[in-house]
């Protein structure tokens, strides 16, 4: 029985330009205390897609499809139930730690916020819990810290901060959006060892979106591969890994620098417009297995090893890589 | 926060003294001699020549305006044309203003910032074309014309409320308000449609930040989102706005005092140039200045309040 479950999941954006179709028939599920990776280039629409779970996205959003956790379908659910969801049990770690902290208040006020608001903690229990999740989160001095304001931490400190606020209410699922990407490499390790340590601890599922195929291979048990709003392949993290199937996950990996590989190969063309629904492979005019079928029909998700699906007419690992 | 408030205080010390500078060369430089304008009907040389003696007005100008500076120090600004100490008329007269100030920046400040908020949250729909289009109406609208019109209106036709006059809190503190409440409404009206357009495009922009996504994102409810969250940091904005617009009221109350007689510190302004008092009118201008000044001052320490990256990286304010 999965923790959450997507399916038919679809987000368009209507701008002045016309229809945006951001996410396009979107399924997958995540269980219990997994670590599912999203990966994609900018603009794919990972975090789109896990926004429009909780209904962050703007006005200008059409969401359609079904979300079910905990037997709600949080696309339908009324406001309040919604708000009683959001920071409770589905919680958000946004990208960009310098600008999703208030600037106004206190980094305690802030962190306490989500547990009166959700525990009834009295102001002075949620200060010390506050202080117990920083210290969670490895921010040293922390019942010093936690009268500090935003402007006075670190990028890595402050994401930091964003996860202890995250986790307050030990959620079941963390949405962390590009956790590290604003972060020096230094602290990209510490941010990821924080979030392992989290899902051991807590046993939180976790959403890890990324563009970052190192970051998945160091903690994700499973892949979802995002291109132009789509998925077009899912697998277990090894076996995505050791036999890539889709041609677009063959070129992120082609792309992840290894030592002794030689020259990083780079992805061809550019990600397409999302104005108009798909009437071929959207990786086609960038592919070079691409021929009539793939320019002529989309190409439907299919199973190619257990628990491993592929969007492609043509899958498997690239030639050059297998070599 | 300490050395803040020094730093702050130091600059409003030195603006202080050069606006003493400035009034007392300005009344100077008025057309007309005050001698004359002091000894009324006669034009005698003799008794000009006793009136600026008496007065100093026939020593060096830097000399004048020691003596004078001094003596404004001490507290004393000297004797005005009826023979009255011009301190004393200006202590008398300043509560008058202050209360109207007060009321008028309460109006204001709650129906501004109220009404940006709603058009703000409330983006392209009736609520905000109303407020929209009620602050250009209100900023366009000069004070003597909605004051007469207030009156027509109010005191006239229904007889609400008073005309003019004035009855000071401690005889009747009804009447007090009754008397004060459409002087309030004429000045605050401008000041609340600036505010209202602050408000609504600082709420705008916070609207769309990202904390904002992160305090719906952890659950909060639209209220505290709106009222904590995007508004403590539009009122960063908004309270500078309010600081630069306190000028405007100080001579937006000479108007308003002068349509509903009111004897307040602005009237005081307009009897002190009609009558070419210069003593009057430089003690007058003096505190005004002054009034500004240490205003301005109480909203740097507001907005340090509000804005918390000010208060401690102070160095990188002026």
């Amino acid at each position: 029985m999965s923790l959450l479950a997507v399916d038919g999941l679809s987000v368009r954006f209507d701008t002045d330009d016309g229809p945006v179709h951001a996410v396009d028939q979107l399924s997958f599920t995540l269980g219990e205390s997994e670590v599912l990776g999203v990966v994609g280039e900018s603009g794919c629409g990972k975090s789109v897609s896990f926004m429009s779970l909780l209904r962050l996205l703007p006005e200008t959003a059409t969401v359609e499809g079904s979300a079910t956790f905990d037997g709600i379908d949080l696309l339908r659910a009324s406001p309040a139930r919604l708000r009683a969801i959001r920071g409770r049990k589905i919680a958000f770690v946004f990208q960009e730690p310098m600008t999703s902290l208030n600037p106004a208040f206190k980094i305690g006020n802030q962190i306490g916020e989500v547990l009166r608001r959700h525990l009834d903690l009295s102001r002075r229990d949620a200060r010390r819990r506050t202080i117990e999740l920083l210290e969670l989160v490895r921010i040293p001095a922390p019942d010093q810290r936690v009268d500090e304001y935003p402007h006075q931490l670190s990028g890595g400190m402050r994401q930091r901060v964003m996860i202890a606020m995250a986790v307050a209410c030990d959620p079941k699922i963390l949405i962390a959006d590009e956790p590290t990407t604003a972060l020096d490499v230094t602290i990209q390790a510490g941010i990821l060892d924080l979030m392992r340590d989290i899902r051991e601890r807590l046993g939180t599922a976790i959403v890890l979106i990324t563009h970052n195929l190192g970051v998945v291979a160091d903690v994700a048990d499973r892949v979802l591969v995002m291109y132009a709003g789509r998925k077009v392949e899912e697998a277990p993290v090894h076996e995505l890994f050791a036999r890539p199937q889709h041609p677009y996950t063959n070129g992120l990996l082609g792309a992840v620098p290894r030592p002794g590989a030689g020259r990083l190969r780079e992805i061809p063309g550019r990600v397409p417009s999302l104005a108009e629904l798909p009437v071929a492979c959207a990786f086609a005019p960038r592919c070079p297995r691409a021929d009539q079928l793939s320019r002529s029909q989309v190409p439907d998700l299919r199973e190619v090893a257990p628990q491993h699906h592929v969007a492609c007419f043509h899958p498997g690992p690239d030639a050059e890589a297998a070599a | 926060m300490g050395g803040f408030l020094l730093r702050k205080a130091g600059a409003a010390l030195v603006v202080v003294f050069l606006s003493s500078v400035v009034v007392f060369i300005g009344v100077r430089a008025l057309p007309g001699d005050p001698a004359l304008a002091l000894g009324a009907e006669n034009r005698d040389p003799a008794v000009l020549a006793a009136i600026r003696q008496a007065y100093g007005l026939d020593q060096p100008l830097p000399v004048q305006y020691v003596k004078w500076a001094s003596r404004a120090l001490r507290g004393d600004l000297g004797l005005d044309a009826r023979q009255l100490p011009v301190g004393h008329t200006i202590i008398t007269r300043i509560p008058i203003t202050l209360e109207l100030a007060l009321l008028a920046v309460l109006i204001g400040v709650v129906i501004g910032i109220l009404a940006g908020v709603i058009a703000a949250v409330r983006r392209g729909k009736l609520s905000d074309h109303a407020a929209t289009t009620s602050a250009l109406v209100g900023l366009s609208v000069p004070h003597f014309w909605l004051g007469l019109m207030m009156i027509i209106v109010f005191a006239v036709d229904l007889r609400w409320l008073p005309a003019s006059g004035y009855v000071s809190f401690h005889e009747h503190p009804l009447s007090n308000l009754e008397h004060l409440l459409m002087p309030a409404l004429v000045l605050g009206t401008g000041l609340s449609a600036v505010l209202m357009r602050q408000t609504r495009s600082a709420m705008l922009s916070s609207l769309t930040a990202d904390y904002v996504r992160t305090a719906r994102a952890k659950g909060l409810s639209e209220r505290s989102v709106i009222a904590k969250h995007a508004l403590r940091n539009s009122l960063i904005t908004v309270t500078t706005v309010v600081g630069l617009q306190l000028g405007a009221l100080i001579s937006g109350a000479v108007i308003t005092e002068q349509i509903f007689v009111i004897p307040g510190f602005g009237r005081l302004t307009l009897e002190a140039v009609n009558e070419r008092d210069y003593t009057l009118l430089q003690g007058v201008v003096l505190v005004a200045a002054t009034g500004y000044v240490v205003v301005n001052l109480l909203v740097d320490v507001v907005y340090s309040l509000l804005n918390p990256r000010i208060r401690v990286s102070g160095s990188n304010t002026p």
